[in-house]
């Protein structure tokens, strides 16, 4: 038996109060001298006992009226009726599932304990009952990788000392309570026990909305993208309620919105070269009712202060984009974060700053080799390298484009360095321009290599491939293929299992060509203007500057069928040949022009705008190593690939404490390295932390590329989920439409189970009162009647 | 001319001072509100004869006389002076009980007295002698009978010096009386009568066995025969009886009972010993306890013819 109210369950000590009133009335009575007191007392000694007797019941009835009514206000309710009438049914198994969002740090105004201070008390307590009842709990933890905490023992949580600082996987832990659900079914049924056990699966959460997000509308996009199982959390609540589970919700948040000024967004133009400036857009969001002043933006690279911006105010539910401009100190990555201060009662702190790796670039070195240099002087005709060594040079008054360190040489020189392992290091991007075919390349595993580790290379296909007859042409294109193929251990990579690989996105099938160049051309028609290289001239008084020059003839490459490879145009001829084809090797990538950069085939690079945009873009992109995003939500997994497998592999958090992490291969050649995802007990609990991260990889001794001690590092920022900082909450009647089959209850209330028992035992206990007031009534009537006989 | 009748409300009475005035005036009250003259009857022997006046009651008028003259006259008989009243008046501690009714508290003894005080007054007027014994667990104190000159002045001043106290034995006393009133006649007994009825019954009996008639005017307060007390109640009992501490609801039905059952059985005992019983109640008119005696008085005489 439980009270709703137990404080109103004390007021059944007021069955005292009929006791009391009977002891003070025997203090409180008026003295008369009585004459006739033969008559009294023979009255009294007729009639002692029985009015003691009577007194004594009408003391006991009221006693007990008084302390039913107590009990009826302090609304008594059962639990595990099912349990207590033994029909059948055992004792029950609560799954606990606890909401361990972000959202739930949130601390209301005044409040010295967080909503999810609230949740563990209140999962203790439901726990405590069902275990002192014989029952069984399950506790899940419900972050972005829902758990389970721990099973009869809620000790485990008193480890967390927080909620993570990330979203809720809720359909997810809603599926895995089901698990936990089914594995109690099967234990019971193996062990044959006859007896049901009821099961229940309590959620104690804030009943954030966005966790709730159910159709396409409600969430933003965002939401969508970073928790895309949110929308089948209906389908789990009713995955649950079919399979004869209870599935309640006790909501532990604040009815109204809750006020937040947090950092949504942070994000940066691409990398810039030492020295350039850079613009940091920071989003900046006021999430509550009410507006607010001097909110202060101050921006640190690599933990030194920087910049600040100050002062600025918010209206309610405003969002507002502050850009704040810097310059890089020097090259290589830096940590950037933002901070936000807006100190306010009842917001939440962990959204207050983001963090962004950031890399400057030096001026990249690019190796231009030439495989028709001209006889004498520069040919820009058909001297393809000397005509992108000339673009690549060029830079813009404003410093709009990256500046490169360009070198030129010959195809012969080339492979000569080719022979050795770590000539090319020192280069970002190799282009070879119109080099002959050849049976063999020796070296072309140093080149392979390069490209893994993140070298950028570009094949300018020309007229060294055309060598007058289709048959002539075709073998061309099989040597110059064969050329380029290196071994695939060396690309890294693990879908091929071909020993060697081409380093050539397609294959080639020969030339095509305009059939009268005064009057024929192709031109470049469909082209996908995401990609870098034409991402300049995606507005669309730009694109003719891609698509108006006449080419006259080009190299016919068929792309290779691989997820890896990327189309970025295509020509408007009949069978639409591709212009540039990319495929991506380990952390490099390999781009194939296939008309040649000399202006005996296209006029593209007569087109000054043209060009200066296309290659200073395509080598921004090359120079630049593939690298996975840096900027990840706290709990979100990485994958960070490399060509050798560790010797030692650190990750060192933002507050510089170390971890030595056990990565181990996911496959058997695919140099790739998952990092742990989001653990949140011990040690692994730091990668939770949002801020700057940096992973240390130490490759192997000989490894190519790196010296004696050499390692290799890799930054990435951890945010939190911006949507997690939006404190509004779901109200009973909208989520009781959305989810009808969810019971739902606030902090403190009964259960509908427990509701429906309540109101039962209240009319019970009403019609108990109501028995003995008649009973007393009656009882009164029968007493008289005796005296008056 | 004042309007005695009122006199006749023992609230009335309680306000008057002397006890000798409040017998007058509750005797002349009494007179007044009478249709008929107090004095008429065979009993009584010719005295004189007046002229009739409107009132007067057409069968005394003499008709020979009108016969004779034409003229109304009204016979008028002489009262016979030879009746002997013996007042016993109870004055135990339990006369001394009295509620409280619109602001006026009328203790039995107070009743008690008038009643004695008015009887005697009404006696030596009707020149009958009068005497009056106050009585506890033996006589008290006593004026023995006469219809002298300042014998009410004396019954008043011994009814008001004595203050009722200590237990009653109506037997008792009425045995040392009986040496002392020795001429028979009517004997009244003014009590509450708070004893068991045989020890009463044998009081009357020998009252009876001495030749008088004899009228019990059981005095009762209005509480002791409604016991309308609710709230928790200790009653202190008068004539060393015990305390006891009771919710009068729960414990009235019973008394009511007992004490309905003592009335009962004295009422019997007058009925079988043909002795008169007036209730009289301490808020009740006092009239009718003189009328009974006047009842009684007319009987003895015709009895005595």
């Amino acid at each position: 038996m439980h009270f709703l109210h137990p404080l109103l369950a004390v007021g059944a000590l007021l069955f005292l109060g009929p006791l009391i009133i009977h002891l003070l009335n025997r203090q409180r009575f008026q003295k008369v001298p009585w004459g006739a007191m033969r008559f009294l007392l023979a009255a009294h000694k007729r009639t002692r006992r029985r009015v003691r007797l009577q007194n004594l019941l009408l003391l006991l009835l009221r006693c007990l009226a008084v302390a039913l009514l107590a009990f009826g206000l302090a609304r008594l309710f059962v639990k595990d009726v099912g349990g207590a009438l033994g029909g059948g049914v055992s004792s029950e198994h609560l799954v606990l599932v606890i909401d361990a969002s972000y959202s739930m740090a949130h601390r209301e105004s005044g409040a010295e304990r967080s909503l999810w201070d609230g949740a563990l008390e209140a999962a203790e307590k439901a726990a405590a009952e069902v275990i002192g009842a014989g029952g069984e709990v399950t506790a899940i933890l419900a972050d972005e990788h829902p758990r389970v905490a721990g099973r009869n023992n809620l000790r485990a949580l008193q480890r967390y000392r927080g909620p993570g600082s990330g979203g809720c996987d809720l359909a997810g832990a809603l599926r895995l309570a089901m698990q936990e659900v089914e594995s109690v079914r099967e234990v019971e049924k193996r062990s044959g026990s006859a007896l049901v056990r009821r099961q229940r699966v309590l959620l104690l959460s804030d009943l954030q909305r966005a966790n709730f997000a159910e159709s396409a509308e409600a969430a933003s996009a965002a939401v969508r993208a970073a928790a895309p199982t949110r929308s089948a959390v209906a389908s789990a609540v009713r995955e649950l309620v079919g399979a004869q589970v209870r599935v309640e919700a006790l909501g532990l948040g604040p009815k109204e919105i809750a006020s937040n000024v947090l950092i949504a967004e942070l994000s940066v133009d691409q990398a810039v070269a030492v020295g350039d400036p850079l613009a940091v857009a920071v989003r900046v969001e006021n999430r509550g009712p009410d507006p607010v002043s001097n909110v202060e933006l101050s921006l640190w690279i690599d933990g030194l202060r920087q910049v600040a911006e100050s002062g600025f105010a918010l209206a309610a539910d405003e969002t507002a984009t502050r850009t704040v401009w810097f310059n890089l100190p020097s090259a290589g990555q830096h940590a950037l974060e933002v901070k936000l201060s807006c100190s306010r009662a009842g917001d939440i702190e962990v959204d207050n700053a983001r963090g962004l790796v950031v890399e400057a670039l030096e001026a990249p070195a690019v190796l231009l080799v030439n495989g028709r240099p001209a006889s004498r002087g520069a040919d820009y005709e058909r001297d393809a390298a000397e005509l992108l060594r000339q673009y690549l040079s060029f830079e813009l008054e404003d410093g709009g484009l990256g500046r490169f360190r360009s070198e030129v040489l010959s195809w012969e020189n080339f492979r000569e360095r080719l022979r050795s392992p770590n000539e090319l290091a020192r280069y970002r991007a190799i282009a070879l321009c119109d080099v002959p075919p050849e049976a063999r390349l020796a070296g072309i595993e140093n080149l392979g290599a390069f490209v893994a580790r993140g070298g950028g290379l570009a094949l300018f296909l020309g007229e060294r491939l055309a060598l007058g007859t289709p048959a002539a042409d075709a073998r061309a294109a099989a040597d110059y293929e064969a050329m380029l193929r290196a071994p695939a251990s060396v690309l890294g990579d693990a879908g091929e299992a071909a020993a060697e690989l081409s380093l050539l996105p397609g294959k080639l099938s020969g030339i095509a060509r305009a059939a009268d160049p005064s009057f024929d051309y192709f031109r470049i028609g469909e082209v996908d203007f995401t990609y870098p290289a034409f991402r300049g001239m995606s507005a669309p008084s730009a694109q003719p500057l891609v698509r108006g020059p006449a080419i006259f003839a080009f190299a016919k490459l068929e792309p290779a069928a691989d997820p890896l490879v990327r189309v970025g145009a295509r020509y408007d001829d009949f069978e639409k040949w591709p212009f540039l084809v990319e495929r991506r090797f380990g952390s490099g990538r390999v781009v194939c022009i296939t008309t040649t950069a000399s202006l005996a085939w296209t006029e593209l690079w007569r087109q000054d705008r043209t060009a200066i945009l296309l290659l200073h873009d395509l080598f921004d992109e090359l120079v630049r190593p593939a690298l996975p995003p840096s900027t990840l939500r706290v709990g979100q997994s990485i994958q960070w690939s490399t060509a050798y497998e560790p010797r030692e592999l650190e990750l060192i958090d933002p507050v510089q404490r170390s971890v030595e992490l056990a990565a181990e291969r996911s496959g058997a050649s695919s140099g790739r390295f998952p990092i742990p995802p989001v653990m949140d007990e011990g040690e692994d609990a730091r990668a939770e932390t949002p801020g700057i991260w940096r992973l240390v990889a130490e490759p192997p001794v000989g490894t190519a590329g790196f010296g004696p001690g050499a390692s290799e590092s890799f930054y990435f920022a951890k945010n939190v989920d911006a949507d997690e900082g939006r404190l509004e909450y779901e109200t009973g009647d909208a989520l009781a439409q959305r989810f009808p089959e969810l019971a739902l209850r606030a902090a403190g209330e009964a259960t509908q189970s427990e509701a429906e028992a309540t109101a039962e035992a209240t009319r019970f206990l009403l019609w108990i009162v109501l028995i003995f007031l008649l009973a007393e009534t009656l009882l009164n009537m029968v007493f008289s009647r005796s005296r008056t006989r | 001319m004042a309007d005695f009748r009122r006199f006749l409300d023992p609230r009335v009475l309680n306000r008057l001072a002397r006890l000798e005035l409040k017998a007058r005036y509750l005797v002349e009250g009494f007179i007044a509100g009478m249709h008929r003259s107090p004095y008429r009857g065979v009993s009584v022997d010719f005295a004189q004869h007046r002229e009739y006046v409107p009132g007067d009651d057409v069968r005394f008028v003499d008709w020979k006389v009108f016969a004779k003259s034409d003229r109304f006259y009204i016979k008028e008989f002489e009262e016979e002076t030879n009746l002997t009243c013996h007042l016993f008046v109870d004055a135990s501690e339990s006369m001394a009980y009295g509620s409280t009714q619109d602001g006026e508290t009328i203790t039995k003894w107070s009743y008690a007295t008038w009643v004695a005080a008015g009887l005697a007054h009404l006696l030596l007027r009707q020149r009958d002698a009068v005497g009056v014994a106050l009585y506890r667990d033996g006589v008290e104190r006593m004026v023995p009978s006469s219809n002298g000159r300042g014998q009410l002045q004396t019954i008043c001043e011994v009814l008001e010096a004595v203050q009722p106290g200590g237990q009653t034995a109506i037997a008792t006393a009425v045995e040392q009386m009986a040496d002392r009133a020795t001429k028979r006649g009517i004997a009244v007994l003014v009590s509450d009568f708070f004893e068991d009825v045989p020890r009463i019954l044998r009081a009357i009996e020998q009252l009876r066995y001495r030749g008088h008639e004899v009228i019990l005017f059981h005095v009762l307060d209005r509480d002791e025969v409604e016991f309308p007390f609710e709230r928790m109640t200790r009653f202190e009992g008068l004539e060393e009886l015990p305390k006891l501490l009771v919710d009068p609801k729960a414990i009235r039905e019973a008394y009511l009972a007992e004490f309905g059952q003592h009335r009962e059985e004295l009422r019997k005992a007058c009925a079988t010993n043909q002795v008169d019983l007036v209730h009289a109640q301490t808020d009740s008119t006092l009239d009718k306890c003189l009328v009974a005696y006047l009842g009684k008085r007319a009987s003895r005489l015709r009895a005595k013819r």
